[in-house]
């Protein structure tokens, strides 16, 4: 009796798990459902025109290489912006981080707000930072400069004030207790343990600072991302591979530049005096050449300090309410592109991942090196690059948005995704193996549930970052809110632009908050 | 005697929170120039806590410091920011855990110990006055770190040597007062002695009064001349080491070794 009672018991509680599972299945195809009708998501019309998308590449070849001396100049241009900015982000970023630290500043009346303004600061994506300077300061570099080193602190400040919690804070204490002052002990206490993790990141916000760079001349701001533009315009789509090709170019190298000076950082190479003078000496000759070339002048600088009061004014006293409804559904859209296009990369990168790493596979050795390449190559094809190309082909609106990020994610989730299966523990697999699993059940048994935790949460990290993609790229015509920013920017509608950003900035950061809560209970377990 | 150098009255100091301690209840000391006393007691019983609060360090862990505290004739809970950055400057205060900045070199770290003599903008520079320099090579051999280490790295210097260089760093102050927080609990017996006896050298030298906290029984008998026993708090004990009987002094403060007590 009481046997049976348990065994219904039991029963009882699977067939509530099957009932769970079922409906958390018809909640997530729901969920898909929506966002593939958000974006406008269409097999057949990606079949059909899909053809002009390789019709498009091949107006393109051969690239027009006369047009190189004409390109040397924005290319030094986009290297001078990047250069410029991660400086002046770098400089801008050091007291954020000082400032922002508990342990340095014991009060939370200082440490809170400046925190809350660094959090701000990151919220807001890339080009939009693009769009605003240009509106405040004008066409051209300037404005890049302006974008590139708020875009720069945001990153830096970030990071490095990780760091700053994790600091040893016995030795400002010894500084304070000679009778130091506050200055004092940043300067021996915490700097000191503070700038090699600060010179790490300014070297990686470097790299994408370049990325950048290369393609926000597209919103007006200086370098090789104008001269996209103009070819895009003209259908000369022979000089427009031309420049992608360039721009590929120069990510990659600089990229191989910046891992050989990080390694040579991080082993703390000890490096003859004059080598040293002559770094830093070639460093600072980069950073004034740069100042004096890009012609960044008072009057721009004064010009957009107003229209950025103006902006912030705009928002708190008369912001556009009757445009918040508008903003909500964009914002929405874009959260929908950043679905789709983070599933889509992923579902593409998953095979990716596994063939990448030949370790459980079995797949010949040349095959697999050359399956890791591809996602490095992709990773330098800049979103914004690939949205043009495909708002050419399928016309403006989310489709090409999805498709962007789609494909530029492969290129981050491909190379992780191989990491994460190169570090499962091999224990488990030759249990299986052992006990004549066949290769299917050894990967069903015994890799997917090592691997899974760790692909899901690279995922939501994944999307947390094409979320700011997404709510930006429909300002060259990609869907979600960026579209309605571009509307407004071009009527100079400020107040609109102004809702756009009360409604990105906490969508933005209500994501990252989520994200990196459910990512921490995934990999903790 | 002399008027005290260091005087503390009714000194009370509480750690709020959820369950607040009271670290230390009512404690009263008076300290002569030239003394050397070691405070002693188990771990908990607030000598971490007395020395912190004579600098006032204690605030760092929001600590609530009550009573009356007299450096040199200064009520140190009185003082401002500045007044107390003066006070600091005259007391060198030696941590457990040697608090160097590992990424600094050896001299580097000794020189923080001259920052509040050297001007504003020189220390923020980093271009501190030659005799400073001199000073800070002089205190580091004289606490035995040879001339040829002086450039390396701090992270790079044993417990030991680590320590040494937190005597320097505090030398250079020129203090009036030495406090040293269980200066020797995180090395092996022979360096513990080593160093304790940098501290006598010192303090028979150059006659700075020093206070030295020590969980230790050994080494307390060995360079106390003056105990201070602390208990839950409380001062126990406060006598010359002549008139301590070392039995029921070991049986009170730290309990019976099989732990009847
Ligand atoms: N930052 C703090 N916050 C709360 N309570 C504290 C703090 N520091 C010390 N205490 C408490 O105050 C009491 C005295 O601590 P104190 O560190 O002064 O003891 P101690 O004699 O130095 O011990 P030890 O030999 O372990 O260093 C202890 O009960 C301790 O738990
Ligand atoms: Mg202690």
């Amino acid at each position: 009796m009481a046997q049976w009672t348990e065994r219904a018991r039991l029963s009882g509680e699977v067939w509530l798990r099957r009932f769970g599972f079922s409906l958390g299945l018809l909640l997530l195809l729901a969920l898909y459902g929506w966002a593939l009708r958000g974006v406008e998501f269409d097999l057949s019309s990606i079949f059909k025109y899909g053809g002009k998308f390789f019709e498009l590449l091949g107006r393109m070849y051969p690239p027009d290489f006369s047009a190189l001396p004409q390109l040397v100049r924005p290319l030094l241009q986009t290297i001078q912006m990047a250069t410029l900015g991660t400086f002046l982000g770098a400089l801008m970023a050091l007291p954020l981080v000082v400032f922002g630290s508990q342990l340095v500043v014991r009060s939370a009346l200082i440490y809170w707000p400046v925190r809350a303004f660094m959090n701000i600061l990151r919220t807001i994506p890339d080009l939009l930072y693009a769009v605003l300077f240009v509106a405040a300061m004008g066409f051209g570099p300037a404005a890049g400069v302006g974008a590139l080193s708020f875009f720069a602190c945001a990153i830096i400040a970030k990071l490095t004030s990780e760091s700053a919690d994790n600091i040893n804070p016995k030795p400002i204490e010894a500084v304070e207790a000679v009778g130091a002052n506050k200055l004092q002990v940043i300067r021996y206490a915490v700097l000191p343990q503070l700038i090699p993790s600060f010179i790490d990141h300014v070297i990686y916000v470097f790299e994408l600072n370049v990325r950048v760079s290369a393609v926000m001349g597209y919103v007006g701001a200086g370098g090789m991302g104008m001269q996209l533009t103009t070819a895009m315009e003209w259908r000369n789509y022979p000089q427009v591979l031309t420049i992608a090709l360039l721009i590929f170019a120069l990510v990659i190298i600089i990229d191989m530049i910046a891992n050989r000076i990080r390694d040579a950082f991080v082993q703390g190479i000890k490096l003859h005096p004059v080598v040293r003078w002559l770094e830093w000496g070639i460093l600072a000759g980069l950073i004034v050449w740069s100042f004096i070339s890009l012609e960044v002048d008072l009057t721009r600088l004064r010009r957009g300090f107003g229209y950025f009061s103006n902006l912030v004014w705009a928002i708190t006293t008369e912001p556009a309410t009757e445009y918040l409804g508008l903003a909500i559904q964009r914002m929405v859209q874009s959260l929908q592109i950043a679905l789709v296009g983070t599933t889509l990369s992923f579902l593409l990168s998953f095979p990716l991942g596994f063939l990448a790493s030949r370790r459980y596979v079995g797949i010949p050795v040349a095959l697999a090196v050359s399956m890791k390449q591809i996602p490095n190559i992709i990773r330098a094809f800049p979103e914004l690059i690939l949205a043009i190309f495909f708002i050419a082909t399928f016309g403006p609106g989310p489709l090409p948005g999805v498709l962007a990020i789609a494909i530029h994610s492969i290129g981050m989730l491909g190379k992780f995704n191989a990491e994460i299966v190169e570090k499962i523990r091999k224990e488990p697999v030759e249990a299986l193996q052992s006990s004549g699993a066949s290769r299917l059940q050894v990967f069903r048994y015994a890799v997917l549930p090592q691997v899974l935790p760790e692909f899901l949460a690279l995922f939501i990290y994944r999307f947390e970052i094409n979320v700011r993609a997404a709510s930006v790229l429909g300002i060259v015509g990609a869907g979600g809110i960026g579209s309605l920013i571009n509307e407004a920017q071009s009527y100079r509608a400020w107040d609109i632009v102004g809702i756009c950003l009360v409604v990105i900035i906490p969508t933005v950061m209500a994501i990252d908050f989520l994200s990196a809560r459910i990512r921490k209970k995934l990999i903790e377990g | 005697m002399a008027t005290p150098i260091l005087r503390v009255h009714n000194l009370t100091v509480i750690y709020p929170g959820v369950h607040p301690v009271k670290a230390l209840d009512n404690v009263n000391l008076e300290i002569y120039p030239g003394e050397f006393v070691v405070v002693a007691g188990v771990s908990g019983s607030g000598k971490s806590t007395l020395l912190r609060a004579i600098n006032r360090l204690a605030e760092n862990d929001h600590a609530r410091i009550e009573g009356e505290i007299y450096f040199d004739g200064i009520n140190v809970l009185k003082a401002s920011r500045r007044q107390l950055r003066e006070i600091r400057s005259h007391i060198g205060f030696i941590f457990q855990e040697y608090n160097v900045v590992e990424r600094l070199p050896v001299l580097t770290n000794t020189l923080v110990g001259s920052l509040a003599q050297v001007g504003f903008l020189r220390s923020l520079l980093g271009r501190f006055p030659k005799e400073q320099i001199e000073r800070a090579h002089r205190a580091l051999v004289r606490v035995g770190i040879p001339q040829h280490r002086h450039g390396d790295r701090a992270a790079r210097l044993s417990g030991g040597q680590k320590q040494r260089v937190g005597i320097a760093r505090a030398l250079l102050q020129r203090p009036k007062l030495i406090l040293a927080d269980e200066p020797v609990a995180s090395l092996d017996p022979i360096t513990a002695n080593v160093v304790m006896n940098i501290f006598k050298k010192i303090n028979e030298d150059e006659g700075i009064t020093t206070i030295v906290n020590l969980h230790d029984p050994v080494l307390t008998f060995k360079y106390g001349k003056r105990i201070i026993g602390l208990k839950g708090g409380r001062i126990i004990y406060d006598k010359p080491i002549s008139a301590i009987n070392r039995e029921t002094f070991e049986e009170d403060i730290y309990g019976t070794v099989d732990g009847e007590g």
